[in-house]
């Protein structure tokens, strides 16, 4: 009985987790008022729980809860009736019901010693949850009372750090200052820009026209008025002839024979910024005709020719602008003058002992035998008789090839034949 | 005797083709004559003359044929099915520059009307031919292949793909190269072409370092120029930041702000669609733009212009005050305001009228002195009447109407939420529909609790009144501002303004017993 009650208790013990309570009914052995304590207890600690906001396993406490109930209601149930039983099963008449009943008072006040060993527990454990959540909260508290002493210094640091530097508002003033002032200027160099353009504009307009004017005279040019007859533009009642027949009495008669040499790249390039006039051919001035009849055969017209030999160089930007940048060309310069007007170049020396170990360098007179020197004046060049191997000097053996002596003279230079 | 006559015949044909080659050429010149030519069965006459043995034959029937192709898609569909494009490509490595440019310009007049066309046209293996006389050393071959190809590629991507597999992209850029500018402006054109419809290609154009030639072409004096290569290095910088990056590092700016001041309505406006193209991708872009003086010289291009002309400059400054704050401040500091305004008022087109209202709400949006400032020039008034424009109802149908009145209301709704300025408000709070009703009244509920001068204009001006009469349900939003108004002046006043109070002073007058 004592085994199987031990036996029963050991079982019990290991199923015991911590928390929470069981309730036992088994056969009404225990009073109701401490089983509404102990739910009490129980509903508390798990509330308690709750508020400490601890994951509280509800549904594992329920089972264990009914597990341990079922256990012990189980167990005590099985004890009593199994010691009830168990006279029975002995056939033991010798035993007294005293006995039987002393038994059964033995293993209820067991089984109660447990349960109020476990109330009790609970509510110890419950007591030792409520301390440690007060303290915690101590704790927390005093920590950030320090906290916000420290918080006041890092306030004050953060507001000077953003108002200075992220979104400081005296330099977004100067920067939109800044701002409208490069815009005028801006807008006064545009505005500059398009008077200049709409200027060459008009002045290549008007160029234009006078050349069609002036080509225009040069065409009519008998239209001139002559001692007898008034031309048309010099009326005998006007005050002042008028300006076209100033223009016909400049212009020369346009020839007939006339070499149009238009490059097609006096428009193009005309206007180039960079360019501001078009590449000036030699045909300008037509040359002297070289005579009236033009050669027979297959030749190209003379002026054409001679243009094309004369075309002079017109090199592209980057060529003619040199290949350093004049602030380059500035450093050079710069460089060039200060080599210049340099005495020695012998740095400065921090102490004045450290030329001392310097062997002295005599000088060209001082050096050479005396005297004038011979190179440059008696002889030029370098001559070691000991090393000729014999006293002739080179013949020529073999006659000069005709055909090697004409290299680099083939094509004619200015009508030159070789 | 005989060998003559028999070869007085051949001439006698030989002639009477030529002079049909020719008269057909001439004539399809003419538009109005283009649909008897095509009744009378002009194909089929001029096919077989492309293989014809003289070269001159060849050349003038091909251009004729180019001529009648290129007026419109249905005859350009003949050329198609009648198979002439492979003899075309084929001939187009063998014969002379004339022969190849006469090809090229049918090839070229086949592929401009539409994608399926410009498919069939590269089906033929057109594409690779047209790339070899990319490196023939007349530029006028060259022009009529660049433009062939641009045609080709300015379809769709695929198209466009397949112009840069057959290895084109080089070869153009050489072509920007030469100094004809004819060739120069077609180069552009097509790379313009090849490099608007996706980045992928504009990364191929940029690879080929087309880039830095294009930034150095812009100083060109000569506007038609001017206008591709704006509209080539926008299509570039378009697609991503990174080309916008290396669009701006070939140092066009401030170079790109003369083109701003160009006496051709074109070139300014691709100017700003370029700088539009660079400014739209991140506030670093923008901000590089207006330290370079971008905004001011935007501001008076749009001053300067009317019309269609205006709209990349409008979005430009959208976008640049759309970014941050300082960007917007910046822009209202430049005096970009006024042009704005008057872009608002005077345009007739709709779509430039919502990037108008579009450009004052990303201005207006960010903080009370920013909406201050668009509110001074009394711009929302006219805002409102766009937003409630009865007009704009009927033909709701275009898409352009909706946008304007979307972006009407967006742009309200944006500059009325930082809105401080009370003047401005309570111009509007007299014709406002309820759902602008709402923030108006928002805002005046925040400042009048503060602010005892201001309360006491409310009075005079009839602002109060106003709001009593304004219906609201309760429980809304609305009625809470309301209340939170009526809260800051004394009952009295409050009650006065409310409507029907003289009836209800009258009723008490009637009610009323005199004390005697």
């Amino acid at each position: 009985m004592v085994a199987v009650a031990s036996g029963g208790r050991g079982e019990y013990g290991r199923a015991r987790p911590a928390g929470g309570e069981a309730v036992a009914a088994a056969g009404g052995v225990f009073p109701q008022e401490q089983v509404s304590m102990l739910v009490i207890y129980s509903i508390q600690d798990r509330q308690s729980h709750r508020k400490k906001t601890r994951r509280v396993n509800l549904l594992e406490l329920l089972c264990n809860f009914l597990m341990r109930s079922f256990c012990l209601c189980f167990l005590a149930h099985f004890c009593t009736c199994f010691l009830l039983v168990l006279p029975n099963l002995t056939q033991d008449f010798d035993r007294s019901v005293d006995e039987d009943r002393k038994i059964a008072y033995k293993a209820a006040v067991k089984i109660q010693s447990w349960f109020r060993g476990c109330r009790v527990r609970a509510y110890l454990r419950y007591l030792n949850k409520m301390a440690i959540s007060i303290q915690k909260w101590w704790r927390g508290y005093q920590s950030r009372r320090y906290f916000r002493k420290m918080i006041k210094i890092q306030k004050r640091w953060r507001g000077y750090y953003v108002r200075k530097y992220t979104h400081n508002y005296y330099a977004l003033k100067k920067y939109l200052e800044a701002i409208s002032l490069n815009n005028e200027i801006v807008r006064n160099e545009l505005q500059e820009y398009t008077e200049m353009t709409e200027k060459e504009k008009k002045k290549k307009d008007l160029e234009k026209k006078e050349k069609e004017k002036k080509y225009k005279a040069r065409k009519m040019h008998y239209l001139l008025s002559t001692e007898q007859i008034a031309g048309i533009y010099n009326s005998p009642f006007r005050k002042s002839p008028d300006p076209m027949e100033l223009l016909l009495r400049q212009s020369k008669p346009l020839s007939h024979r006339r070499q149009q040499v238009r490059s097609p790249f006096t428009y193009e390039l005309y206007d180039w910024p960079t360019c501001k006039r078009p590449p000036a051919f030699a045909t300008g001035q037509p040359l002297p005709p070289i005579g009236k009849q033009k050669p027979q055969g297959p030749f190209r017209d003379t002026a054409e020719v001679l243009w094309q030999r004369y075309k002079p160089l017109e090199p592209t930007l980057r060529v003619a602008a040199s290949i350093n940048s004049p602030l380059e060309k500035a450093r050079e310069e710069m460089k060039r003058e200060e080599w210049r007007n340099c005495i020695h170049d012998n740095e400065f020396l921090p102490f004045s002992s450290y030329h001392k170990n310097e062997k002295y360098d005599l000088s060209i007179h001082a050096s050479e035998k005396t005297g004038q020197e011979t190179y440059g004046i008696k002889h030029f060049r370098e001559v070691q008789p000991n090393k000729w191997i014999a006293g002739k000097d080179f013949q020529t053996v073999l006659p000069s090839i005709v055909l090697f002596e004409k290299f680099g003279k083939t094509y004619s230079k200015a009508g030159q034949i070789v | 005797m005989s060998q003559r006559q028999v070869l007085q015949v051949f001439e006698q044909y030989q002639r009477a083709r030529t002079h049909f080659v020719q008269a057909v050429a001439e004539l399809s010149a003419r538009p109005q004559n283009i649909g008897t030519l095509r009744d009378a069965g002009v194909m089929s006459l001029l096919r077989p003359l492309l293989l014809d043995v003289v070269p001159t034959i060849q050349q003038t029937a091909a251009l004729a044929l180019g001529r009648l192709a290129n007026y419109n898609d249905d005859l350009a569909e003949a050329v198609v099915k009648g198979d002439i494009l492979p003899q075309l490509v084929c001939s187009l490595s063998e014969q002379n520059r004339f022969y190849k440019k006469a090809a090229a310009f049918v090839l070229r007049a086949v592929g401009k009307h539409s994608p399926q066309l410009a498919q069939a046209v590269v089906e033929c293996g057109a594409l690779e031919a047209l790339a070899v006389c990319l490196e023939d050393f007349d530029p006028g071959v060259k022009e009529a292949a660049a433009w062939a190809l641009g045609y080709i590629a300015q379809h769709n991507a695929e198209l466009s793909q397949a112009v840069v597999d057959a290895g084109a992209v080089p070869l153009l850029v050489l072509c920007i190269q030469e100094p004809e500018i004819a060739l120069k402006r077609i180069a552009a054109s097509t790379l313009s072409d090849i490099s608007k419809h996706s980045p992928e290609l504009a990364q191929t154009v940029v690879d080929a370092g087309a880039i830095a030639f294009l930034a150095q072409m812009i100083l060109n004096p000569d506007a038609k120029l001017k206008r591709q290569v704006l509209s080539a290095l926008s299509q570039i910088a378009k697609h991503s930041v990174d080309l916008a990056e290396l669009v701006v590092e070939a140092e066009i700016f401030p170079v790109v702000l003369t083109c701003l001041k160009d006496s051709d309505e074109y070139v300014k406006k691709n100017g700003a669609t370029l700088i539009r193209e660079i400014a739209k991708h991140s506030p670093e872009l923008s901000q590089f733009i207006v330290n370079a003086g971008g905004v001011a010289a935007v501001i008076d291009c749009i001053g300067s212009c009317k019309g269609t002309v205006r709209l990349p400059g409008i979005m430009m400054l959208g976008y640049v005050a759309a970014h941050s704050e300082n960007l917007s401040m910046a822009v209202i500091v430049s005096k970009g305001i006024p042009p704005l305004c008057a872009c608002l008022i005077e345009e007739h087109e709709d779509h430039i009228k919502a990037a108008a209202a579009w450009a004052l709400g990303q201005i207006g949006r960010h903080t009370p002195e920013h909406a201050r400032a668009v509110a001074v020039t009394n711009v929302l008034s006219t805002l409102l009447s766009m937003y409630m424009d009865i007009r704009s109802s009927e033909d709701l149908q275009l898409k352009a109407s909706i946008f304007k009145v979307y972006a009407a209301k967006r742009a309200l709704k944006n500059i009325l939420q930082k809105c401080t300025d009370l003047p401005a408000l309570e111009a509007l709070l007299h014709d406002a529909p309820p759902n602008i009703m709402k923030h108006i009244v928002g805002q005046f509920s925040k400042v009048l609790p503060h602010d005892s001068k201001a309360r006491r204009l409310f009075v005079i001006t009839g602002g109060l009144k106003k709001v009593q009469e304004i219906k609201a349900e309760p429980g809304s939003l609305l009625q809470e501002y309301i209340n939170t108004i009526n809260n800051c002046f004394p009952e009295e006043i409050v009650r006065y303004y409310s409507p029907g109070y003289s009836e209800m002073l009258l009723e008490r007058v009637e009610n009323y017993q005199p004390v005697l």
